[in-house]
């Protein structure tokens, strides 16, 4: 089955909708600048803006605008644009598959410190998470007939998009709308800050010089459907979805290996899904963020999978800055431009690529782009590839629907049971929820008979919001000054799926997922689809919401549902 | 410079949530990185905050950490040369 393009929509630094993207990208035209919009003490640092006000951005997706998340109102803006350039008018029998990590934190900043009034707990506990944004941007669209959202920190685009080539290649949908956003907060803009990799110029991915990223912002979507289901609606094809594969360095939380292992294997198997071999590709729009680390990492990578013979390729990090969890989908945005134009966008900041750069595109240049891969690289080690192509690439990879499964689940309530399996050194990081999941996980491990999965998915509501709220505090009460980056690094709901994968050598698809409360089996959905399309034999499935005195007072005076667990299953095919 | 050293260890147990371990665990003059007590890069931002906070120095480039954080003995005498506070 052929997965194909018929629709998408943009909104980014380089302004709203398709047009103001290309001619921006064609005349070399940055939207990286002074801070305008974002009311920070590090006004200072540059920054990838949508130049609108929330105000001008409701104006555009037609809603109002007190209390709706930024994240949303740029999501509500590309969508709207995505289903119209696709001809969708009616959404009832697609899928909503978006992926975010700030979600209504922008909200959350402005409200947090008037918590003793219950109508501000309420606003917050129903903005906050991740899954009311995308809740929210459909509400504007219409009835999806599913939905979910996918927060893997800054491959949750891209991830986004993958989820939805499942859906469609295992026949539980026909047409998917998938992609991601994501608008500046402080809480992340401090929190990349207190990592010192926010460089105070543009940014120079793959320049000796590079000294770290811009943060944008922005939101891209994708309607993605079987080619049976473009030609039934006699609706044009931009491009195909040609291969695509999640992958884990499981190294460490934040820093990439220095072999590569992940951005690596998520090539390969990209090329693999896709069914060509490195020397197809005619162009590869990389992760380059600018920071030594990464773009370093990434090199190597291209150079493991694409040997000598690297084709061109380039960043848009100095056009767009980098738009973390919406990056993924705002660069398959770009990479269809680039297809369509038969265009190489440069990376225009860089004077002196890095040794081992050569094929790096410095200037705008013609040619031929008629398959593309798109990196996307996150928090966690979660690395991602895809492999866009204007003509449908021939490959038989019909998924088994029909598998006898078997499950073996474990949970745990005593933090302490951990320390029989992990050293102190190992455990000094994590929070008492966190070290449930650890003890759970290697129960459930022992029970399957197995050392370890061939995947790993986590699933929560409110994500690691213990060091989100030692961080948020910490940036609210000290002026956004003298910040530690621990309670940042762990603060993306991704940090828990990572933090196994690292313990247990795992490299295989990792993914945190934030159901829709009228769909809570998403993560089993995907379990099942990675076991249908042969990706795992076996997938770990983690179940974890942690218990925080101060959120859960939130929470109670909301009148808002209040769990906790630390759950791990095993599914196997029998 | 003696309560400097252990002021510092205290500082640093406290900082990176080294818990079952005690002052009298770091050796003075024992790398804090790699070989040693095996930290990694985050807490050597860690350790950076900890010198603004605790100290008043600012280090404009996160890399001179490297040189300041070989041990114990080479951050007390940073710090006691550098401190603002």
């Amino acid at each position: 089955m052929n997965i194909a393009i018929t629709g998408y929509g943009i909104v980014s630094a380089l302004g709203v909708g398709r047009e103001a993207t290309l001619d921006a990208l064609s005349h070399g035209r940055g939207g990286v600048g002074r801070m305008r919009i974002l009311k920070s003490a590090h006004c200072d640092l540059p920054v990838g803006e949508v130049p609108l006000t929330d105000a001008e951005l409701a104006d555009i997706a037609g809603v109002p605008c007190i209390d709706v998340p930024r994240s949303t109102l740029l999501g509500i803006v590309a969508a709207k644009e995505a289903l119209q350039n696709a001809r969708v008018s009616d959404v009832c029998e697609m899928a909503f598959i978006s992926g975010t990590t700030v979600g209504g934190m922008d909200v959350t900043e402005r409200l947090w410190n008037k918590c003793d009034d219950a109508a501000v707990c309420k606003t917050i506990a129903q903005k906050h998470s991740a899954d009311s944004c995308t809740r929210d941007i459909s509400d504007a669209l219409g009835k999806f007939g599913f939905m979910t959202t996918i927060s893997t920190a800054c491959s949750s685009a891209l991830n986004a998009i993958i989820y939805g080539a499942d859906l469609i290649r295992t026949r539980r949908f026909r047409r998917v709308l998938v992609g991601g956003t994501e608008a500046l907060t402080l809480f992340h803009l401090n929190g990349f800050n207190s990592l010192r990799i926010l460089d105070s110029a543009l940014c120079r991915p793959f320049d000796e010089s590079r000294n770290g990223l811009n943060l944008g912002e922005g939101a891209a979507y994708l309607v993605i459907e079987d080619e049976d289901s473009a030609l039934d609606r006699n609706v044009p094809v931009l491009a195909y979805i040609g291969g695509y594969a999640n992958c884990c360095d499981a190294f460490h939380q934040t820093a990439t290996s220095d072999d590569a292992v992940g951005p690596s294997m998520a090539m390969s198997k990209a090329l693999q899904c896709a069914g060509i071999a490195p020397c197809d590709v005619d162009y590869i729009n990389t992760h380059g963020t600018g920071t030594p680390n990464n773009d370093q990492t990434e090199l190597t990578a291209v150079h493991n999978v694409f040997g000598n013979a690297v084709p061109p390729f380039s960043s848009t990090k100095c056009f767009t800055g980098h738009t973390t969890s919406a990056s993924g989908s705002i660069e398959t945005v770009i990479c269809l431009l680039t297809m369509e134009s038969q265009t190489a966008f440069a990376n225009f900041s860089a004077k002196q690529p890095i040794e081992g750069s050569n094929s790096l595109v410095l200037a705008k240049a013609y040619n031929r782009a008629d398959v593309v891969m798109c990196n996307s690289f996150g928090f966690g080690g979660n690395d991602s590839s895809l492999i866009l192509s204007r003509y449908a690439l021939a490959h038989n990879d019909e998924p088994c629907l029909e598998l006898a499964l078997q499950t073996f689940a474990e949970s745990c309530e005593n933090p302490d049971e951990c320390k029989q399996f992990l050293g102190p050194m190992q455990v000094r990081r994590m929070t008492p929820q966190m070290r449930c999941v650890v003890a759970a996980v290697h129960k459930s491990l022992r029970k399957a008979g197995i050392d370890k999965p061939d995947a790993i998915i986590a699933q929560t509501k409110w994500g690691c919001k213990h060091n989100s709220l030692i961080f948020l505090n910490d940036m609210l009460n000290n002026a956004e000054q003298e910040l530690s980056p621990t309670p940042f690094m762990q603060s993306t709901h991704n940090t828990v799926a990572s933090q196994i994968a690292i313990m247990l050598g795992c490299h295989g698809y990792n993914s945190t997922i934030v159901p829709d409360m009228a769909y809570p089996h998403a993560a089993d959905t995907d379990a099942v689809m990675l076991l249908q399309t042969g990706v795992a034999r076996s997938v770990l499935l983690i179940d974890f919401e942690e218990p925080d005195i101060e959120w859960d007072a939130m929470l109670e005076k909301a009148g808002a549902e209040i769990k906790h667990m630390a759950n791990a299953t095993i599914i196997m095919i029998e | 410079m003696e309560d400097l050293k252990l002021m510092l260890k205290q500082q640093i147990i406290e900082a990176l949530n080294l818990e079952d371990m005690s002052p009298s665990d770091i050796i003075d003059d024992e790398p804090l990185f790699g070989s040693g007590l095996g930290l990694d890069s985050i807490d050597a931002l860690e350790l950076i905050v900890l010198l603004e906070k605790h100290y008043g120095i600012k280090l404009a480039d996160p890399k001179e950490g490297k040189q300041i954080f070989r041990s114990i003995n080479v951050m007390a005498d940073y710090v006691a040369s550098h401190r603002t506070k």
